[in-house]
């Protein structure tokens, strides 16, 4: 063994990397492949017209990237305004459903038929009714990410163990005082679970609204590539979407890490 | 079973919230699977009747002209009138579906086998599902539409894209799930790969899959939908899109209401059969 190695520090080290390159590299490379490939197709002529070569969608990324720049952060802005108001409607349904326990079947049944309207086919009605506004784009927002917040605050305000619950009645704890010094506290672990899960649905709401009538954004850029053919700024955009997905999804879970202790993170499925 | 139990793999909120406790009690699987549809389907019922009633007062004492808000009475009208019309398209969006579906679980379930047969592969390409699986598909819909045409094939494949992963990711587990003091025990007996695989794998996975399947049927319907109105092939979502483009509201708020009946029975028919199926497994 090299004396560098024999190092125990070193040694760790070592050890860290090769576990990170043995995770890393086959993901990695199976990427660079399937690109390879691509363009080699692309290239020779024998891929179909809609799977254009990763390098021509590369440049056009780069040649339009002031514009696609603009309009992803108009969808971003819908996005975020959407979901923190998801998130603040969740919280108050999860206070009524805790101050009130009956109504949890009434809420829970409401939201279920509610996040089974098709959202396309009310788009129409919410315009005439909000008009054509950025207001109603957060609102579609809203609607999209509401139903996995909810549910998830609800069973976390749930999870309050009945010795905490009673010490806070003996102690005379106001409805307001009860649910932020504990329920809150309790369901966080558990509200995690449901932001996670809609903070890339948050990104799909604004896009779905400007699918349905908007002048700005991603989405609409997304439109006009589709209904004019035009294939590389089509797979650019849908590109860019993915990967503002991908990022809000995984920036609600560093905040999740800095915020709760290890111990506490609920892993698990996304719905 | 094993220790290992689908439901904890799923802490995915929905269920604990969806599949009530007095469910569970209930004696036998076809039991507690009828005691989940018999009571989500009432609730489902009452919400509808007090929605209707709030709707009818709403609309009546605002006299509001029909293009903000169409009475009760006159999307009634519409649906009685142009019922096989709707009935037509629902027949054709959750025949897309129900194709989809097959097809990717299908799909889904021979590569989960690759993926025990080969742990390279595996390696490769579970962390990437894993990713892709965060992403929400319908917002890659433009892209759908032009890789399949405009036909159904692109319902049906977006249908496969949504829950592929899902399904997929869930059947792998479940494939790993068996402990390995059970593996060797098969290995001990001298049975061969696939006898292993056809009596622990297999019967371990069943679950995690219709797990998986409750996961992704929950939007389904709605993201066949989708896929329809923005590529216009036929179906309840280019229904509603062509009956307000010709301003014929009543039809429209009739394939809406009809549209989210479908999407709510459709999910509740998905967890009915995963209560089902948990029960049946001992799980």
């Amino acid at each position: 063994m090299q004396p560098s190695l024999s190092h125990p520090a070193a040694r760790r080290t070592s050890r860290f990397t090769s576990r990170f390159a043995s995770f890393f590299m086959p993901p990695a490379l199976l990427i660079v492949a399937v690109l390879v490939l691509a363009e080699v197709c692309a290239r020779a002529g024998v891929a179909a017209r809609s799977f254009p070569a990763p390098s021509a969608v590369g440049i056009a990324t780069w040649r339009d990237a002031h514009a696609l720049f603009e309009e992803t952060l108009s969808t971003l802005f819908v996005a975020i305004y959407g979901f923190i108001a998801a998130t603040a409607i969740s919280l108050t349904l999860a206070f009524v459903v805790y101050a009130v326990r009956r109504v949890e079947t009434t809420v829970m049944t409401a939201a279920a038929v509610l996040s089974s309207i098709p959202i396309m086919a009310i788009m129409p009605m919410l315009l005439i009714w909000m008009g054509p506004f950025v207001s109603t784009r957060i609102a579609v927002t809203c609607l999209i990410c509401v139903f996995p917040i909810l549910v998830s605050a609800i069973q976390g305000v749930q999870a309050v163990g009945s010795r905490l619950d009673e010490l806070f009645t003996v102690m005379a704890a106001r409805p307001l005082q009860r649910f932020t010094r504990l329920a809150l506290p309790v369901a966080v672990p558990y509200l995690f679970v449901g932001l996670r899960v809609a903070a890339p649905l948050s990104i799909l709401g604004a896009l779905v609204a400007e699918w349905s009538g908007a002048s700005t954004g991603l989405g609409v850029l997304m439109l006009n590539a589709m209904f004019s053919l035009q294939i590389d700024r089509l797979w650019s955009t849908v590109c860019i979407a993915c990967v503002i997905s991908l990022g809000a999804y995984g920036y609600v879970c560093l905040i999740e890490r800095l915020a709760l202790p290890g111990d506490r993170v609920i892993e698990g499925a996304s719905a | 079973m094993n220790g290992s139990n689908p439901v904890n793999y799923a802490q995915a909120p929905v269920l604990a919230a969806t599949i009530s406790t007095d469910a569970i009690a209930a004696r036998t699987w076809q039991a507690a699977a009828a005691r989940v549809l018999v009571d989500r389907i009432g609730n489902f019922v009452a919400f509808g009747a007090v929605v209707c009633v709030v709707w009818a007062a709403i609309s009546y004492a605002l006299h509001a002209p029909d293009y903000v808000l169409p009475t009760p009475t006159e999307v009634a009208a519409a649906l009685v009138a142009n019922g096989g019309l709707i009935a037509g398209a629902t027949w054709l969006t959750l025949w897309c579906t129900v194709v989809g579906i097959a097809v990717s679980v299908c799909i889904a379930v021979g590569l989960a086998l690759l993926f025990v047969l080969s742990p390279l592969a595996d390696r490769t390409v579970t962390p990437l599902l894993i990713a892709i699986r965060s992403i929400p598909m319908i917002a890659i819909t433009p892209l759908v539409v032009v890789l399949f045409g405009r036909d159904r094939w692109n319902t049906i494949g977006m249908v496969a894209l949504l829950t592929f992963f899902q399904v997929m990711l869930a059947a792998k587990r479940g494939f790993d799930a068996p402990s390995q003091s059970m593996l060797e025990l098969m290995r001990t007996c001298g049975a061969s790969f696939w006898q292993t695989l056809l009596k622990v794998r297999v019967p371990s996975a069943v679950p995690f899959v219709f797990t998986g399947l409750r996961l992704a049927g929950s939007s389904a319907i709605l993201c066949a939908m989708f896929a329809e109105w923005l590529s216009g092939s036929p179906g309840l979502g280019t229904l509603m899109l062509d009956a307000y483009s010709k301003q014929n509201l009543g039809l429209m708020w009739a394939a809406v209401a009809v549209s989210t009946t479908l999407a709510y029975l459709f999910f509740t028919l998905t967890i009915a059969l995963e209560r089902a199926v948990l029960d049946r497994s001992g799980t």
